[in-house]
């Protein structure tokens, strides 16, 4: 199983933005409940092995950084929870 | 981490929504359709001033697109399938709405407001039920409740629609208010 899986947070970023066209950066962080720092190096690891696209716009107040999930990273999450069904039925 | 924590989190993924952004959207949507509604009645139950009331109806309609768009343009948090299915639910519901008020008004003009609040009624429940939203269900529900009222009262259809609507705004607001 890729390496990328073995982390919970990497796992639950990819489950959240598998059913999404897009979403903001704080709207995941507020989802995963989880630090800034935190998210931010998974979702560096996630764009740098090219699961995910983390683009930023420029507004009058900041920045809006958007994430989009790629079609390797949908596909390589399918077959991680595939492998998870199977293994879960092979457990029963 | 448990399969059946994350099948819900994929699940919460296709139904994630920019809550705060719908909220406001739904609002201004509700409450200027409310008042052209009500202007409508006005027009109906009133001939003096028709053009006057006209152009008020148009000036409301464009304030709310206007403010619509204003929103659109700050873009929204999040947009997920179920969002990108309703979007386009919408689009065939709204030509429904054209032209099934086109033949209404040729062939039975009092009853056009019925049609237009069951089948926005019809759209609003789909779209509480794809996000499990309570108010849109509810809303949707009372929408389409409401044309049996409005039968009884052919005349005053219109200002049934457009209290119904006044009171799905403000229940938008209140949610809105809340989160």
């Amino acid at each position: 199983m890729d390496s990328i899986f073995n982390s919970e947070v990497r796992v639950k970023i990819l489950a959240l933005l598998y059913g999404m066209e897009y979403c903001e950066y704080n709207y995941l962080l507020k989802k995963l409940n989880t630090t800034h720092g935190n998210l931010w190096s998974h979702l560096k690891k996630l764009e740098k092995e090219d699961y995910i696209e983390i683009k930023k716009y420029p507004l009058k107040k900041g920045v809006r950084t958007i994430i989009k999930i790629k079609n390797k990273g949908a596909e390589k999450f399918r077959e991680y929870l595939n492998d998870l069904m199977e293994f879960s039925k092979k457990k029963v | 981490m448990d399969i059946k924590e994350l099948l819900n989190l994929v699940l919460e993924g296709y139904q994630g929504e920019d809550k705060k952004y719908k909220g406001i959207v739904y609002f201004i949507s509700n409450f200027t359709s409310a008042l052209v509604f009500f202007i409508i009645h006005l027009i109906i139950n009133s001939y003096e001033g028709i053009v006057a009331l006209m152009f008020i109806s148009i000036l409301i309609i464009l304030l709310g697109a206007i403010l619509i768009v204003r929103r659109r343009k700050l873009g929204r948090d999040a947009y997920s399938y179920f969002n990108k299915i309703t979007d386009e639910i919408v689009c065939y519901g709204l030509t429904c709405i054209i032209i099934s008020s086109i033949s209404v008004f040729f062939i039975y003009p009092p009853l056009l407001g019925v049609f237009i609040g069951s089948i926005y009624g019809l759209l609003m429940s789909v779209e509480g039920v794809l996000f499990k939203s309570l108010i849109r269900k509810f809303g949707g529900l009372l929408l389409i409740l409401s044309t049996l009222i409005m039968i009884v009262y052919l005349d005053y259809q219109f200002l049934i629609l457009g209290i119904v609507q006044m009171i799905i705004a403000i229940l938008h607001l209140l949610d809105f208010k809340k989160n």
